[in-house]
């Protein structure tokens, strides 16, 4: 059974694929009006999927709760803060509604920035501890690192204009250059992965590899 | 005892409370450090200064609580900008769950509602799951993926909305995000459709959006604090950003302190041995 319903959602995912890159490359009429359904229907899908996470989330913590599992209180409070905000949005009826907002700028803004921010202090930590000249390579990041700084910061320039001008040269060519392979490589990464899995070769988005 | 012994017994504690000191200082008592303009934050400005009546901006945004600090003073910025821009029309999309609440709160903030008519000059579509199947949802055809707006209006009750259908009539895209929609706008608006692109993005995200920036493929980039503080200068609005701006810097230079520092300590401690 699962090997049909396998070969089936492969042609399905040959032929979907097929008509959103031929609508792409012939600009057709009626491809056109199939793709663009056939997209909306995959914006549906993902709408449901937001559904599918919270139900998931909810069976996993309450098994957690149910079976005393490890760090089972902070199951109980991530479905509590779940079930204030959903029923907040649902009574309301609106993420942009000033109970909402309130229970948002007063509880997630300042834990999410504050966790944010946080990484500022272990930064100034590393800087200390882990950035060390140990290397030629290792002196060329840290020299780079630190004009790059002083581009980015008001304070390069007030030093001496040269400064933000030497971080810009290693950003335009240096950095530039380097992003562009890594993109490029991704791309063609993308492309090959696409084909294999448009021709049924990569099974894992078909519920697994065996 | 020397500065090396302190930071060898105590080092997290004397960085922690150097870095809070570099940071509190100049929020209580500014400097007021010149703001260099960057070519990638003049990109967006000319852009939209650029923008006539009738041209349609397309604001798209994953802004959420942990990256506000970075990108909100940017979006703040840009829809500052549009907003006096006379005659130009301004859709506001969201990418990530938190974005329309970010979007309400700048629309308020910057008192839009009461500058511009609601559904005639800028209209807010609310978040839009499906990553980058929303996005190709909304160059392909608005009215085929969306009835209604944020608030939940017909799209066919917003006049301006009559007018834009796919990315053929969005003049400009610029998303503000930390994440990977700003390539999706890219494939979905840029390749297909030859939208002018532009981003406002969190320091970490800008080197690959670089990379299309120097290829010529997107108009500008607005990046990280420095980059809406330079576009809150451009547009004479000093805002959140300015103030940072003198934090951010000492922060800075404390970094380079502390790598020198502990460059200098290693050096010296081979020398000795």
């Amino acid at each position: 059974m699962a090997g049909i319903w396998r070969s089936v959602a492969s042609a399905a995912l040959l032929i979907i694929s097929m008509v959103i890159m031929l609508d792409f490359a012939l600009k057709n009429a009626t491809l056109q009006a199939l793709a663009t359904d056939l997209n909306n229907w995959a914006v549906v899908v993902a709408a449901f999927a937001l559904g599918i996470g919270a139900y998931s989330l909810i069976l996993r913590h309450g098994r957690m709760i149910t079976r005393k599992g490890p760090l089972w209180p902070y199951s109980i409070i991530l479905l509590v803060t779940m079930l204030v905000f959903v029923v907040t949005g649902l009574v309301t009826g609106s993420i942009t509604s000033p109970q909402y907002n309130w229970i948002y700028s007063t509880i997630v803004m300042p834990v999410s920035s504050s966790l944010y921010g946080m990484n500022a202090f272990f930064i100034a930590s590393a800087s200390y501890r882990a950035f060390k000249a140990k290397s030629w390579e290792a002196l060329v990041l840290l020299v780079a690192a630190i004009f790059l700084m002083l581009k980015n910061a008001p304070i390069g320039a007030v030093i001496s204009p040269i400064l933000p001008q030497i971080g810009g040269e290693i950003w335009d060519f240096a950095t530039a250059t380097g992003m562009r392979a890594l993109l490029i490589g991704i791309g063609i990464g993308t492309l090959a992965l696409g084909l294999r899995v448009m021709i049924g070769q990569e099974k894992t988005p078909l519920g697994g590899a065996e | 005892m020397s500065l090396r012994e302190v930071l060898n017994r105590n080092y997290k504690q004397v960085i922690y409370i150097a870095l809070f000191l570099s940071l509190a200082i100049p929020l209580i008592s500014p400097i007021g450090l010149p703001v260099p303009v960057q070519k990638t934050t003049l990109g967006v400005y000319n852009k939209i200064e650029s923008l006539k009546s009738g041209d349609v901006a397309v604001i798209g945004s994953n802004i959420g609580a942990a990256i506000y600090a970075e990108v909100y003073p940017q979006y703040i910025a840009v829809l500052e900008h549009l907003l006096r821009k006379p005659g130009v029309k301004i859709v506001l999309v969201g990418h990530g769950i938190e974005a329309p609440i970010w979007a309400e709160r700048a629309l308020n903030e910057l008192n839009a509602p009461n500058r511009k008519t609601y559904g005639v000059d800028f209209v807010h579509l609310g978040y839009i799951a499906g990553e980058e199947a929303a996005i190709a949802g909304l160059c392909r055809d608005i009215h085929a993926l969306l009835k209604v707006d944020h608030g939940g209006r017909p799209l066919s009750d917003l006049p301006m909305m009559n007018n834009i259908r796919n990315a053929k009539d969005f003049t400009i895209v610029i998303d503000f995000t930390a994440s990977a929609d700003s390539q999706y706008w890219l494939n979905q608006a840029y390749a297909s459709y030859g939208t002018a692109i532009g981003f406002g993005l969190t320091a970490i995200k800008v080197p690959d959006a670089y990379a299309y920036y120097m290829a010529g493929q997107i108009f500008g980039i607005i990046e990280s604090l420095s980059g809406a503080a330079q576009y809150e200068n451009l547009i004479h609005k000093p805002g959140m950003a300015v103030t940072g701006m003198d934090a951010q810097s000492l922060a800075h230079l404390l970094y380079i302190a502390l790598i020198l520092l502990g460059n200098i300590f290693i050096v010296t401690q081979r020398r000795v041995k």
